[in-house]
């Protein structure tokens, strides 16, 4: 992996954290393709992860207690692993989303500051 | 990384929570999905996969990250190649022996060196003030670097400079030590010493006394002894009752007057000396009777050690013993015609 690569990877880390653990919220437990579609749709066609990006950071979420993943059935009767928010991650994501309001809000008046 | 996601990575390292086929699984089906939307869109079957794969990426790339994900990458690696190693040295023994007798007897050999260097050059001798301690004497040529006397230009020396607080003379001397009637003697090296070896070089018994300077004056006279303390311990249970003993040393009668302080082994590095007698018992000691050392000025085999006066320097010292070598060469042709005489610190 050259620098460049793991730099991106590192951007996208903190906010791919957030976004899965708000897809978690929003759609209950989900396998890793559905929250992949879910970004993307939200996005539209935006956000684009592949599976390089996204599982490694299931696991990491899972490895810092965020997530829990669990093999399961899908509706079609197909086995997946199915991932669920936990309450640290309910806490994580909580923080976070302060975090990126008030990041968000500090940006919004410093550029529509008057001229 | 957080301590968490760290301990549960180093556990993954060891006993797999999920295993590479576990793995694989997750994204087969991931990849499955995709493909079923790609057909839901209308993609035809044969290149719904590929058009999948394109847009999720692949298998084997995202179980790769996986697992550098799941475990420590490094140690996993490190442990890897610890396996292929002792895997690869055990299909060769031959090579495997060869590799480890040399690594063994290099590691020995410097070793070896830097204690040989530890002792000769960093390690101060075992008296106080050790910096003080300078080395007088002649070097004869096969032995450039060693500084040598005879017994008779030491007395000459040391009573007639006034560069040093005192000059020691001693040199070793193996004798079999017999420590009661009847047991066998052991081989033991100690040192013929001057009488005033210990004052000069302010190293106290631990018990008893050290030498008198009457004891050593006379030839022969005074069979007087100072063990170490390991000789003390060893061969006498460190009993406090051994002032006034007699000891036989290669078949003469000496009596341990005193007990010389644990660490204290003399003057050389390499050799621990076990006993001290004055230089004046040397004839008796010495096992070839044509030798008079004490009185023939070319058996050159004592070592000069003192410290210098405190005004004194080096080169001030060096002088004086070079107006005293030029006058014991006119004095004594013979012996000392060509013997120069040099200071030098340790």
């Amino acid at each position: 992996m050259s620098n460049r690569e793991r730099g991106k990877a590192d951007i996208l880390q903190g906010t791919l954290d957030i976004m899965v653990l708000q897809t978690l919220t929003t759609l209950g437990p989900v396998h890793g393709y559905a929250i992949a579609a879910r970004l993307e749709q939200v996005s539209n066609g935006a956000i684009h992860l592949n599976m390089g990006t996204l599982y490694p950071g299931l696991m990491r979420l899972e490895q810092r207690g965020l997530v829990r993943g669990k093999w399961g059935v899908t509706e079609n009767n197909r086995k997946a692993r199915f991932y669920a928010i936990t309450a640290a991650g309910g806490r994580q994501l909580a923080s976070e989303r302060a975090e990126w309001e008030r990041t968000a809000s500090i940006m919004h008046s410093l550029l529509n500051e008057p001229q | 990384m957080t301590l968490r996601e760290w301990l549960h990575r180093l556990w993954g390292t060891f006993r797999r929570s999920r295993t590479d086929r576990d793995l694989e699984d997750e994204l087969q089906i991931h990849l499955e999905l995709a493909a079923d939307e790609e057909r839901r869109r209308g993609t035809p079957d044969d290149g719904a996969v590929r058009a999948a794969r394109l847009r999720v990426g692949a298998v084997a790339q995202a179980t790769e990250a996986q697992r550098d994900q799941r475990g420590l990458r490094w140690l996993e690696d490190l442990m890897r190649d610890l396996r292929y190693a002792s895997r690869m040295l055990a299909r060769s023994p031959v090579f495997t022996l060869v590799s480890v007798l040399s690594l063994a007897i290099g590691i020995g050999a410097n070793g070896a060196v830097f204690s040989f260097a530890d002792a000769l050059l960093l390690r101060p001798l075992g008296v106080p003030r050790p910096g003080e301690v300078v080395t007088v004497g002649s070097s004869l040529p096969p032995l450039q670097r060693t500084l040598v006397a005879s017994y008779r230009d030491y007395v000459d020396i040391r009573d007639r400079s006034r560069s040093f607080n005192g000059l020691v003379a001693f040199t070793e001397c193996s004798a079999a030590l017999g420590v009661k009637a009847g047991s066998l003697p052991k081989p033991t090296i100690g040192l013929l010493v001057s009488g005033n070896f210990f004052s000069v070089l302010g190293v106290e018994p631990e018990l008893g006394r050290a030498f008198r300077s009457d004891e050593d004056l006379v030839a022969g006279r005074d069979p007087v002894l100072v063990i170490s303390h390991d000789l003390w311990e060893r061969q006498f249970g460190a009993d406090p009752a051994i002032l006034g003993r007699m000891v036989r040393l290669s078949g003469v009668d000496f009596t341990v007057i005193g007990v010389a302080p644990r660490g204290f082994v003399g003057l050389d590095r390499y050799t621990h000396y076990e006993f001290y007698t004055p230089l004046a018992m040397w004839p008796r000691l010495e096992s070839d009777r044509a030798t008079r050392p004490l009185e023939m000025r070319d058996v050159r085999r004592l070592t000069i050690k003192g410290r210098l006066a405190s005004d004194t320097t080096l080169a001030q010292a060096q002088t004086e013993l070079s107006v005293i070598a030029k006058d014991l060469a006119r004095a004594y042709q013979d012996t000392n015609r060509n013997t120069l005489l040099t200071v030098r610190t340790e």
